[in-house]
C-alpha cells in the first residue's frame, strides 16, 4: 500500500518536475512571477489536443510543436509586454501584468475550447506494468520517463553549452555579463521562452493522463508555486526536490484525507515553508556559493 | 481654474458636502438598477481603500486579501443562520479576521515582496478549500444562504446602499486619519526603506500587522455586508482572487497611495465594466487583460499623478503666460 | 583635438548621467595607440559613471567617442566588446556561481570557440597561475586578489586593444595592488594593450600609466604627463596627501 503510494507519487511528482521546472526558470533567471504560467501550461495541453483531434498526431510527439508554439509565443511576451513594464515599475506591477496576459489567454482558450474538461485518450491507455506488487499505467511510466528526460536536458543545456551559460551569467550577475559582451535582455526573453515551452511540454504531457480544462489555470499556478517555493528558484535539482515532494504528500493525501484537500495541503504546506525556510528546502538560491 | 477650485479649502468643503448630500438623497430618485450599481460601485472602492492601505502606503502586495472578504462574509452568514443578528455577527466575522492576521500576519509579514504576494494567495486558497470542505458548517459546495430581510426590494435596495455607502465614508476617514498620524509615518517609512525604519526605532511588525488588520477589518465588513445583500454566497463567489486583482487594477488605474484615486479607479472601472463589458459578455476577461495592459503602459502612475501632472503644466504654462 | 589616426580612443565633449542628475560634463579624453593612461577623481567625480559610458552600459547623453576613428557613440556594450574593447568593471562582476575557467570563458563569449580562444586562455593562466590551480572552483570562492585577477583575465579573455579598468585596486591590500600593476605590465608590453585606468588610488595609478587626467564632478580639470601630476601642487595636495613644501 504504501508502496503503491510512493509510486504513485513519484510519477506525479516527475510531471510536476518539469512543471515547477518552467514556473521556476522564470523566476529565478528572468526574475518574473509568472501568473500566465497556468494559462501556458493549458494552452500546451490543447495544443496537443487539437493536434491529436484534427490531424491525429501522436500525443506524445505532440509536445514538440507545443513546446515550439509557446517558446515563440514566451519570448514575444517577454520582449514587448514584461520588459518595457519592468522597465517603468515595481515588481508588482510586472506580477499585475502577468496577470492581465492570463486573462487574455483564458479568454482566448475559452473562446476557441469552451471551458468543458478534455481528455486525449492515447493508443497506450489501458496497458499497465506490473511493478513488484504495484500495477502501474504504462502511460504513466512513459510520462514519467518523458518528463525526466526534458529536466536533464534542460539541465544540460543550461550547464554544458554556451547560450545556457550566458543565461546563467545574465542572472547570476547582469553587469558583469553585459561587461563580456552578452545581450542580456535577450537572454532573459530567451529563458522567459524556454521556461513557457517546458511548462507547454508538462500540460501537453498531462493531457494523457488527466482530464483539462481552461479552468484548472488557476490551481496549476498554485502547484508550480508550491513547488518553486519548496525547492527554491532557477535550480534544476529544486524543481525536482519541490516536484516530487509536492507528488508525495498529495498521492499520501488523497488516500488518507481525499483529494479535495490536494490543493489546501500543497499551499499550507508552502505557507509554512515560507515563514520556515524562506530559501526553499535547500536552502539556497543555486547561484550562491 | 480648476486647480484652485481644488486647492481653496472652503471650496473643498462645499463640493464634498455637496458630493455627500447628492449621494444621500440620489437612491430615492433612481431606479432599483442604478441602486445596485452604485452599492457595487461602493463596495470595490471600500476594498481597494482597503488594499491600497497596504499597497500604496505599506508597499506589501497582498494578493489574496479577499480571504478577509470570505471569512467576513462567511461567518455572518453562519452566526446569523444560528439567530445572531446581523450586526454582531458582523462584528464577529472582522474579529476572526483579526484573529487570522494576528495569526498568520506575524510570519508572513516577515516576508518581503513576491514572497509576502505568493503566501497571501496560499492563505486564501487554503482557507477557501476549508470553507469548500466543511460542510456541515457552510454548505460546502452548496452554498451559504442569508435570512433575508422582510421588506420590499426598493427598501433593501436602499438600506445595503447606505451601509455600503457609510463603509466606504469610513475606510475613506481612516486613511486620512493614518496618513496624518504618527501611525502613518511609520508605515510609510517601512514602505520606503524598512531597515532603516527599524534602525529609527520603529517596531515594523508591530506597525505592519497593525495596518494589515485595519485592511482585514474593512474587507470583512465590506464581505458580510456583500454576503447579507446577495443572501447566497459560495466559496468560488467570495474567495475569488479575481475580486482583490480587480481591486488592485482599480487602485493602479486611479493611483495607489492616494485618498482618492482607488475611489475614482473603482468608479470608473465599475461603471466601464457594467456599461460596455455586459455587451461583450464572452470577451469579458480579454478586455480586463486588455484594460490592465493599457493601464500599466499609459498610466502607469495612476489617474490621479496624471491629473496633478496635467494641472501643474497647466500651472506653468499659466505663469509663462502671465511672465 | 588629437588626430583620430593616432589615438585609439578619442572622447569628446562627452555627458551622461542618471535619471535627471547629470554626473559627466563635456569630458574630453583621448588614448594613444600602445599607451596607459588614468583618470584620477574622487568618491563621487563620476569616474565609473565615465567607464561606464565608455563600455557601452549607460547611453550618453551628448558628446561623440571614436575608437579606432569610427564614431562608435552609439553603439551597445555587446558590439564594442567585438570591435575588441572590455571592461575590468568596479567591483570585479565575476560570476559567482560558475567555476573560475566559466568565468574566463565568458570574457570569450563573442569569439567562436576554437584554437585562438584556447591560446588566450593558456595565455591569461600563465600571466596568473594562481587562477589555473582553482579552475574548477566557485568564482565566489577566491580571495580578493584572486577574484581581481579573474575579472582581469575575463576582460583579456576577449582579446581587447583597449582595456578600461575601473578601481583596479579596490579592496585589495597594497602588496597584491602592486603585484597586479607589475603584471599589467607586462601584459602590456607583451600584447600592446592600450589601457584606460580609473583609480582612487592615485599612487598606483601613476606607477603604471604614461598620462593622466583629474576628472573633479563631472568636469575634466586637469591633464599631463605622469611626471607633470605627480609634482603638480593640487594633485599632491588632493590626491597623494602629500603636504605642499613652502
Amino acid at each position: 500500500m504504501i508502496f503503491e503510494i510512493a509510486l504513485n507519487g513519484l510519477m506525479l511528482g516527475g510531471l510536476y518536475t518539469l512543471m515547477g521546472a518552467g514556473f521556476s526558470l522564470q523566476w529565478g533567471i528572468s526574475g518574473i512571477i509568472n501568473l500566465a504560467y497556468g494559462g501556458m501550461t493549458v494552452l500546451g495541453a490543447f495544443v496537443a489536443f487539437s493536434l491529436f483531434r484534427l490531424v491525429s498526431v501522436q500525443p506524445l510527439v505532440s509536445c514538440i510543436p507545443a513546446a515550439i508554439i509557446m517558446f515563440s509565443l514566451g519570448w514575444a511576451i517577454y520582449k514587448f509586454f514584461l520588459r518595457p513594464t519592468i522597465r517603468r515599475g515595481t515588481f508588482f506591477v510586472t506580477l499585475i501584468m502577468t496577470f492581465a496576459i492570463e486573462l487574455v489567454l483564458e479568454n482566448f482558450m475559452l473562446y476557441v475550447w469552451a471551458s468543458d474538461y478534455r481528455i486525449i485518450t492515447s493508443p497506450y491507455s489501458g496497458i499497465s506494468v506490473q511493478i513488484l506488487h504495484a500495477e502501474v499505467p504504462l502511460i504513466k511510466l512513459i510520462m514519467f520517463a518523458i518528463s525526466i528526460a526534458c529536466v536533464y536536458l534542460v539541465h544540460l543545456f543550461m550547464s554544458k553549452t554556451k547560450p545556457g551559460k550566458a543565461i546563467q551569467a545574465s542572472a547570476l550577475n547582469p553587469q558583469g555579463a553585459r561587461v563580456v559582451g552578452i545581450d542580456v535582455e535577450k537572454m532573459y526573453a530567451i529563458n522567459f521562452g524556454i521556461g513557457a515551452a517546458i511548462g507547454a511540454v508538462a500540460g501537453a504531457l498531462m493531457s494523457n493522463i488527466t482530464s483539462f480544462s481552461v479552468v484548472l489555470t488557476g490551481s496549476l499556478v498554485g502547484k508550480v508555486f508550491v513547488i518553486a517555493v519548496l525547492g527554491g528558484l532557477g535550480n534544476i535539482w529544486g524543481a525536482a526536490l519541490g516536484g516530487i515532494t509536492l507528488g508525495l504528500v498529495e498521492s499520501y493525501g488523497t488516500i488518507t484525507i481525499g483529494s479535495e484537500y490536494n490543493e489546501a495541503i500543497g499551499l499550507v504546506v508552502m505557507v509554512l515553508v515560507l515563514v520556515l525556510r524562506p530559501r526553499g528546502l535547500i536552502g539556497r538560491k543555486y547561484w550562491d556559493v | 481654474m480648476l486647480r484652485q477650485l481644488f486647492e481653496n479649502k472652503k471650496i473643498r468643503i462645499i463640493g464634498i458636502s455637496a458630493i455627500v448630500l447628492f449621494l444621500m438623497g440620489i437612491p430615492w430618485l433612481i431606479t432599483g438598477y442604478w441602486v445596485r450599481l452604485l452599492t457595487s460601485i461602493f463596495m470595490y472602492a471600500t476594498l481597494s481603500k482597503a488594499i491600497d492601505l497596504m499597497i500604496g502606503y505599506l508597499g506589501y502586495v497582498p494578493f489574496g486579501n479577499v480571504v478577509f472578504f470570505g471569512l467576513g462574509a462567511y461567518t455572518t452568514g453562519i452566526a446569523m443562520s444560528h439567530g445572531i443578528p446581523f450586526p454582531l455577527a458582523m462584528v464577529m466575522g472582522a474579529l476572526i479576521s483579526i484573529m487570522v492576521c494576528i495569526f498568520i500576519g506575524v510570519p508572513v509579514l516577515r516576508l518581503r515582496g513576491h514572497y509576502f504576494a505568493v503566501a497571501t494567495v496560499g492563505l486564501n486558497g487554503a482557507i477557501m478549500a476549508i470553507a469548500l470542505n466543511a460542510t456541515a458548517l457552510t454548505g460546502g459546495a452548496m452554498g451559504l444562504t442569508f435570512p433575508v430581510l422582510p421588506a420590499p426590494p426598493e427598501i433593501i435596495y436602499r438600506y445595503f446602499y447606505y451601509m455600503m455607502f457609510a463603509l466606504m465614508v469610513a475606510a475613506i476617514i481612516v486613511s486620512i486619519i493614518i496618513v496624518k498620524s504618527r501611525f502613518g509615518y511609520a508605515v510609510r517609512s517601512i514602505k520606503a526603506n524598512e531597515e532603516a525604519a527599524r534602525a529609527l526605532g520603529i517596531n515594523t511588525t508591530v506597525t505592519k500587522t497593525a495596518i494589515w488588520i485595519i485592511s482585514a477589518i474593512i474587507t470583512s465588513i465590506a464581505g458580510a455586508i456583500y454576503g447579507f445583500w446577495m443572501s447566497y454566497i459560495s466559496t468560488m463567489d467570495v474567495f475569488n482572487i479575481m475580486i482583490g486583482v480587480t481591486c488592485i487594477l482599480m487602485t493602479l488605474l486611479g493611483g495607489a497611495g492616494t485618498i482618492i484615486g482607488p475611489i475614482l479607479g473603482a468608479l470608473i472601472f465599475q461603471f466601464l465594466s457594467e456599461m460596455v463589458w455586459s455587451q461583450f459578455l464572452e470577451f469579458h476577461l480579454g478586455i480586463l487583460g486588455v484594460i490592465t495592459i493599457l493601464v500599466i503602459f499609459f498610466i502607469p502612475g495612476g489617474l490621479v499623478a496624471s491629473l496633478k501632472e496635467s494641472f501643474t503644466r497647466a500651472k506653468v504654462q499659466h505663469k509663462e503666460a502671465g511672465s | 583635438m588629437g588626430n583620430l589616426q593616432e589615438s585609439i580612443l578619442n572622447v569628446e565633449k562627452l555627458s551622461s548621467g542618471y535619471g535627471a542628475m547629470q554626473v559627466l560634463w563635456n569630458v574630453d579624453i583621448e588614448v594613444h595607440w600602445d599607451e596607459a593612461v588614468c583618470i584620477i577623481g574622487s568618491n563621487g567625480a563620476g569616474k565609473s559613471t565615465l567607464m561606464r559610458t565608455l563600455m557601452g552600459i549607460n547611453q550618453p547623453w551628448g558628446g561623440k567617442i571614436y575608437f579606432r576613428g569610427e564614431d562608435i557613440t552609439h553603439s551597445n556594450s555587446s558590439e564594442r566588446v567585438s570591435r575588441r574593447i572590455t571592461l575590468v568593471p568596479e567591483g570585479r562582476q565575476l560570476f559567482y556561481g560558475l567555476s573560475v575557467e566559466d568565468n574566463l570563458m565568458m570574457g570569450a563569449y563573442l569569439r567562436k570557440r576554437g584554437s585562438e580562444v584556447k591560446e588566450s586562455l593558456d595565455f591569461v593562466y600563465q600571466t596568473f597561475p594562481a587562477l589555473k590551480n582553482y579552475r574548477k572552483r566557485f568564482a565566489g570562492s577566491l580571495s580578493g586578489g584572486e577574484q581581481q585577477m579573474c575579472a582581469v583575465g575575463r576582460a583579456l579573455m576577449a582579446e581587447p586593444q583597449l582595456l578600461l579598468i575601473d578601481e583596479l585596486s579596490l579592496g585589495l591590500a597594497p602588496v597584491i595592488v602592486d603585484m597586479l600593476i607589475e603584471l599589467l605590465q607586462k601584459i602590456r608590453k607583451e600584447r600592446s594593450l592600450s589601457i584606460l585606468l580609473v583609480e582612487q588610488d592615485v599612487e598606483a595609478a601613476l606607477e603604471i600609466t604614461d598620462r593622466g587626467y583629474v576628472l573633479e564632478t563631472g568636469h575634466i580639470t586637469l591633464s599631463g604627463s605622469r611626471d607633470e601630476l605627480s609634482v603638480n601642487e593640487h594633485v599632491r595636495k588632493a590626491y597623494l596627501g602629500i603636504p605642499v613644501d613652502i
